[in-house]
């Protein structure tokens, strides 16, 4: 006798559809609290996907490059001695990978400056002029002064706040300090032709460049480097390449390290928002579903009597568990489409402009920000938005769903 | 010998509000026959809507056997119970009780769909029922556009699509005037002397214990020849209330209810 037959989807839909415009002002005003709730969600995603892809861009294209190759060690002992002997070879490598956009070798040493009666501790960064514009955007940064170019062997470029530091004005003599391969202290006279401000503040109270050949002639490497850097063509690309290069070098000789490896900061700071990300996610959603908990149980109050009826008269407990799960989905899902397209509207009409934040811009330019914001729509918080309120929903329609299959059929029946 | 549709022996039910034992109905036995027209008829908590209510499987008893078609309903679980009602029972309700937001013929569907028949066929055979109850014509329209007499045959039309073969109706009359409630009793007599499914029918209305094929008439939970009220005592009530049948729950609060009664009682001749 227990057949079990199934009503069509089109019933349960119609059912759902129908019980919600039963209260349309009900309906209407849960519905506009959940919009307001996802559009200010999908608008905070955006925000911060925008800073973090700003945040990103620039900390790669200030200094690091996607991924840097070394010579096993170099990158905690910093030993010249750690170095790369047969740079040519793996830069051989780097042809006929269209994720490549441009890679550079360089020479990084810490040394000692001074100029006038000035004297700083520095980052020594030696690099070839022009394959270093295809890898980071350091030549756009230079603010006095111009770029370097191949052949100035005695030139160097300054990040401001060293040259603030030392007092040093274009034209000056800078007198580097560095320590050689085998271990004796070496110093030179360099031309300062350029001041550079690349946004991020560690890196331009530290860094002076030089031109590879001059440093390679200087500290008697011959054609041996420190790093070879290189630039893919987005970001996402970042681990293909590195599997690539991990299959092809040897893991004895070489370390090849992401950016995101290279500074401890920028990853504690990407995992902190995404925590923050998380947060506000969490918190959003619970108040949907505390909303939509509310509006179900009322809405279930008030039908307790055709709820005993639709039972009365053949309807399983299972279908009516269902039907008022989908009236709930169904809510939620409208709400979440309807906030997630009004949050969308709003990033797309700032989008372009960006929001102006110039007001905090010391402390945005610590973290590689720039003061005007970009707000981006990922496909990642998308799903992380609505997925997020699909499971709200379920959560949010299981309780009523539960109560109303737990119904007192003779007393649902004796409601006046 | 016609096997009855429905058989009753020994029926007893209670309910409990707090400690307080209400019985609706004690020591109920009934037989009634396939096709009959019977009214169940008898003041307002007489025990008529108790009575229909365990007969449709919607309640529990205390105490005694419940057969309708052959069935013991009192041992099945609530999806069997579900199942039995969609199959065999048809419910026209006091009060209409249609589906608010299905149209009347979406109400008929409804439990066509139910039953497994896809959506063009229910609502073909709710077209069908519609123009049985005589409102074929107002299909289309939703429970609130329609007067409680129309709603009323909305009821019945649903109750008989589901190929039922017994209808239980409970007090179907009792919200419609007595013109209209006259129509529909007649109505749901012609459907009883065409079709053959049982009708029983709990009513206070005169015009529907005329029309009735049997009368039964019941009083403080039991089946009598004439009315005979007796008021009772809250003791004789409780000891009308077997309790070996009842849930743990509701023995405790019974026995709480005795005790402190003898507690009572005891207290009051000690102070004498």
């Amino acid at each position: 006798m227990a057949e079990s037959y199934r009503l069509s989807l089109l019933t349960y839909l119609q059912l759902a559809s129908r019980n919600l415009l039963r209260n349309r002002r009900r309906t209407l005003i849960t519905l506009l609290t959940m919009s307001f709730g996802i559009a200010t969600l999908t608008l905070l995603s955006a925000l911060n996907d925008g800073w973090l892809s700003q945040m990103k861009t620039n900390f790669i294209l200030s200094y690091t490059g996607h991924l840097q190759i070394h010579a096993k060690g170099f990158e905690a002992s910093q030993n010249l001695n750690d170095r790369i002997l047969e740079p040519e070879e793996i830069s051989r490598l780097m042809q006929g990978y269209p994720e490549i956009v441009g890679w550079t070798q360089r020479i990084r040493t810490s040394g000692l400056a001074s100029a006038g009666g000035s004297s700083a501790g520095l980052q020594i960064m030696a690099t070839d002029p022009e394959q270093e514009t295809w890898v980071t955007s350091m030549d756009q940064r230079v603010t006095e002064g111009v770029w370097l170019r191949p052949g100035m062997s005695h030139d160097l470029v300054l990040g401001h706040t060293v040259a603030q530091n030392l007092g040093a004005e274009l034209g000056d003599r800078v007198i580097l300090m560095v320590q050689r391969l085998n271990g004796e202290m070496t110093s030179e006279v360099f031309f300062l032709r350029g001041i550079l401000e690349t946004g991020a503040p560690q890196i331009d109270r530290s860094l002076a460049l030089i031109t590879l050949n001059s440093a390679q002639q200087w500290l008697q490497m011959e054609d041996s480097v420190t790093d070879i850097v290189i630039r893919a063509d987005n970001h996402d690309n970042t681990g293909t390449l590195y599997r690539l290069f991990a299959q092809q070098l040897s893991e004895r000789k070489y370390e090849i390290m992401q950016w995101l490896e290279l500074d401890p900061m920028v990853k504690q700071w990407l995992e902190f928002s995404d925590a923050y990300g998380f947060v506000v996610l969490l918190v959003v959603i619970i108040l949907v579903l505390i909303e939509i908990l509310n509006t179900m149980l009322i809405s279930l109050h008030e039908r307790q009597k055709e709820l005993g009826v639709i039972v009365a008269i053949g309807t399983k407990r299972s279908q009516v568990f269902s039907m008022l799960l989908l009236e709930a989905v169904m809510l939620i899902f409208i709400g979440a489409i309807l906030g997630y397209m009004a949050g969308s509207s709003i990033v797309y009409a700032v989008a372009d402009r960006g929001i102006n934040l110039t007001h905090f811009a010391n402390a945005f330019e610590f973290f590689y920000m720039d003061p005007i914001i970009h707000p981006q729509l990922t496909l990642g918080s998308a799903v992380k938005i609505l997925g997020a309120t699909l499971i709200a929903a379920l959560l949010a329609g299981i309780y009523p769903a539960w109560r109303a299959t737990h119904l007192s059929l003779s007393q649902a029946l004796r409601i006046q | 010998m016609v096997k009855p549709i429905i058989s009753i022996r020994e029926l007893h039910k209670c309910y409990w509000v707090g400690t307080m034992p209400f019985p609706a109905l004690h020591g109920i036995n009934l037989d009634i026959k396939p096709g009959e027209f019977a009214v169940v008829a008898g003041r307002s908590g007489s025990g008529k809507s108790t009575l229909l209510n365990i007969i449709g499987a919607l309640e529990s008893v205390d105490n005694g056997n419940v057969e309708v078609l052959g069935h013991d309903i009192l041992n099945m679980n609530r999806d069997l119970r579900t199942q039995f009602r969609l199959r065999n029972i048809g419910f026209v309700f006091q009060a209409y009780n249609l589906i608010r937001v299905f149209t009347a013929r979406e109400n008929v569907a409804y439990v066509c769909q139910l039953q497994g028949k896809s959506r063009k066929e229910s609502l073909d055979i709710a077209n069908h029922w519609l123009h049985e109850v005589e409102i074929g014509h107002l299909g289309y329209r939703r429970p609130d556009q329609l007067s409680g007499g129309q709603q009323q045959r909305v009821a019945v039309a649903r109750a008989l699509a589901s190929g039922p073969k017994l209808i239980l109706a409970d007090e179907p009359t009792a919200n419609l005037d007595s013109m209209t409630g006259r129509h529909l009793i007649n109505l749901m007599h012609e459907l009883n002397q065409r079709l053959g499914t049982t009708f029983l029918i709990s009513s206070h209305d005169p015009d529907v214990k005329r029309a009735a094929g049997r009368l039964i008439k019941l009083a403080d939970g039991q089946i009598v020849d004439s009315w005979d009220e007796v008021p009772k005592t809250p003791q004789s009530l409780a000891s009308s209330c077997p309790t070996s049948h009842l849930p743990l729950k509701e023995r405790l609060r019974k026995l709480l209810y005795q005790r402190r009664k003898a507690r009572a009682s005891k207290g009051k001749v000690d102070h004498r």
